[in-house]
C-alpha cells in the first residue's frame, strides 16, 4: 500500500471546532489530528482500543 | 414537607391554565387510574416562548420520565421545567393532540371530546387562541415505535395515585387537561377524573435539579432582527429584507495530508465503501465520525466542546 496524499475540503465551521480541539490539546496541528483520528478509528474498529 | 398551594380536579374533557411560578410543583395525579393527561406549558411572561416536544425528545427520548426537562423551542431552548417525581413511568412526545378532525373523519363524530380543542378552550382563559395550542406532552401515556417506523398507542396500567411532579424553572402557564380519546386505547376506552396540586418547592425540591448551562445561542426577542410579533393573518413581502444568514458564503478551503503506507492501509480499512473512490469524503468521514465519538457530549444540553 503506498504513501497517498488526500486534499480534504473543509469550511470554516468545520476547521472552526477542530481548531478549537487542537487549542485543546488533541494534536498539535490539524494533519496530527486527522492522522490520530484514523489511527483510533481503525483500532476502535478493530477492538483494540481501550 | 411542601406547602399546598391550590388544589383541584380536572373533569373529563376539561383543562385548566394554571399560572405556575419558578420554584412551584404541579402534581398531575390519577384519582382512578389508566388516564392520559396532555399539556401544553407557555413562558408566562413571552407565550410565544413554549415547551418544545421535538427539543425534549431529541435530549431525553421517545419517554420522558422522572430527571428530565420540558425544554422550549428554538432559539430559546431553556429548561422550563423539570420532571421532579414519576411513579408511573411512562410518558409519550411522540403523539399529537387527538382533534376534531381525527374524530370526524375517523368515527364520523360531529363533535367529540378533543385534546386540541379542550386546550384551545383552556388557554382561552389567557387570550390565546386556538392557533395558539402547541404540540402536547402526554403523560401517563404508552406508546411504542415499530420496526416499520411508525408509532402505534397502548394500553396504559397507572393507578389510583400514580403521578407527576412537574417543577417550574420558570414561571410558566401549565395547561394539564383530560386527554379526550375514550373510543381508543389511550386511556383504555375511558375519561377518568385527574387530581392537580400546586406545591410550592422545599430547598430539597430545587436542590434535586440538575444544572443546565446558559449558553449565548439561547436568544430572546432582545436578539431578534425582526423582535415583533406579527399582528395579522396576511403575510406581506418586506420590500427592504436583506439576508443575514449565518455564516454564508461557506467557502470549503483544501486541507491536504500525507498518509504513510501505514495509515493508508488503516485508512483503506474503515472507509465506508459509499464513498467509492472519493478519498477526500471519505476521509472527511472518518475525521468526523472520530470526533463525534471522543467529544460529543451534548445530549443534557451542555456544550460539547466549548471555549
Amino acid at each position: 500500500m503506498p504513501a497517498r496524499t488526500i486534499t480534504l475540503m473543509l469550511n470554516q465551521q468545520q476547521l472552526d471546532l477542530l481548531n478549537r480541539t487542537i487549542a485543546q490539546g488533541a494534536a498539535p496541528d490539524l494533519q496530527t489530528l486527522i492522522k490520530r483520528a484514523i489511527r483510533e478509528l481503525a483500532a476502535d474498529a478493530a477492538g483494540t482500543n481501550k | 414537607m411542601r406547602t399546598v398551594l391550590a388544589e383541584l380536579i380536572l373533569e373529563p374533557g376539561t383543562g385548566k391554565a394554571i399560572e405556575l411560578l419558578a420554584g412551584q410543583i404541579l402534581r398531575i395525579e390519577q384519582v382512578e387510574g389508566g388516564q392520559c393527561v396532555d399539556f401544553n406549558a407557555f413562558n408566562l411572561h413571552d407565550y410565544k416562548e413554549f415547551m418544545h416536544c421535538g427539543r425534549t425528545r431529541t435530549v431525553h427520548g421517545f419517554n420522558p420520565s422522572k430527571g428530565t426537562f420540558l425544554w422550549s423551542q428554538p432559539p430559546r431552548e431553556r429548561a422550563m421545567l423539570y420532571i421532579l417525581e414519576d411513579t408511573y413511568g411512562r410518558n409519550d412526545v411522540l403523539f399529537p393532540r387527538c382533534s376534531a378532525y381525527l374524530y370526524e373523519s375517523a368515527y364520523g363524530f360531529d363533535a367529540h371530546t378533543n385534546c386540541h380543542d379542550i386546550q384551545s378552550e383552556a388557554q382561552r382563559e389567557y387570550g390565546l387562541t386556538p392557533d395558539d395550542v402547541h404540540d402536547s406532552f402526554n403523560f401517563f401515556m404508552n406508546t411504542e415505535v415499530t420496526l416499520e417506523g411508525r408509532a402505534s398507542i397502548t394500553r396504559q396500567t397507572s393507578k389510583a395515585g400514580d403521578h407527576i411532579d412537574l417543577l417550574a424553572l420558570v414561571d410558566v402557564l401549565a395547561v394539564p387537561n383530560v386527554c379526550g380519546a375514550d373510543i381508543m386505547r389511550t386511556s383504555n376506552f375511558g375519561l377518568k377524573p385527574i387530581r392537580l396540586t400546586v406545591f410550592e418547592a422545599t430547598e430539597a425540591d430545587m436542590a434535586a435539579v440538575p444544572k443546565t448551562p446558559i449558553l449565548k445561542s439561547q436568544r430572546t426577542p432582545a436578539d431578534f432582527r425582526q423582535p415583533n410579533i406579527k399582528a395579522d393573518r396576511e403575510l406581506r413581502r418586506d420590500a427592504g429584507y436583506v439576508p443575514q444568514f449565518t455564516n454564508v458564503p461557506l467557502v470549503p478551503q483544501p486541507v491536504a495530508v500525507t498518509l504513510t503506507e501505514e495509515e493508508a492501509a488503516l485508512f483503506d480499512a474503515i472507509k465506508l465503501p459509499q464513498y467509492g473512490d472519493d478519498d477526500a469524503q471519505a476521509l472527511r468521514d472518518v475525521l468526523f465520525s472520530w470526533w463525534e465519538s471522543r467529544y460529543l457530549t451534548a445530549a443534557s444540553g451542555a456544550p460539547a466542546i466549548g471555549d
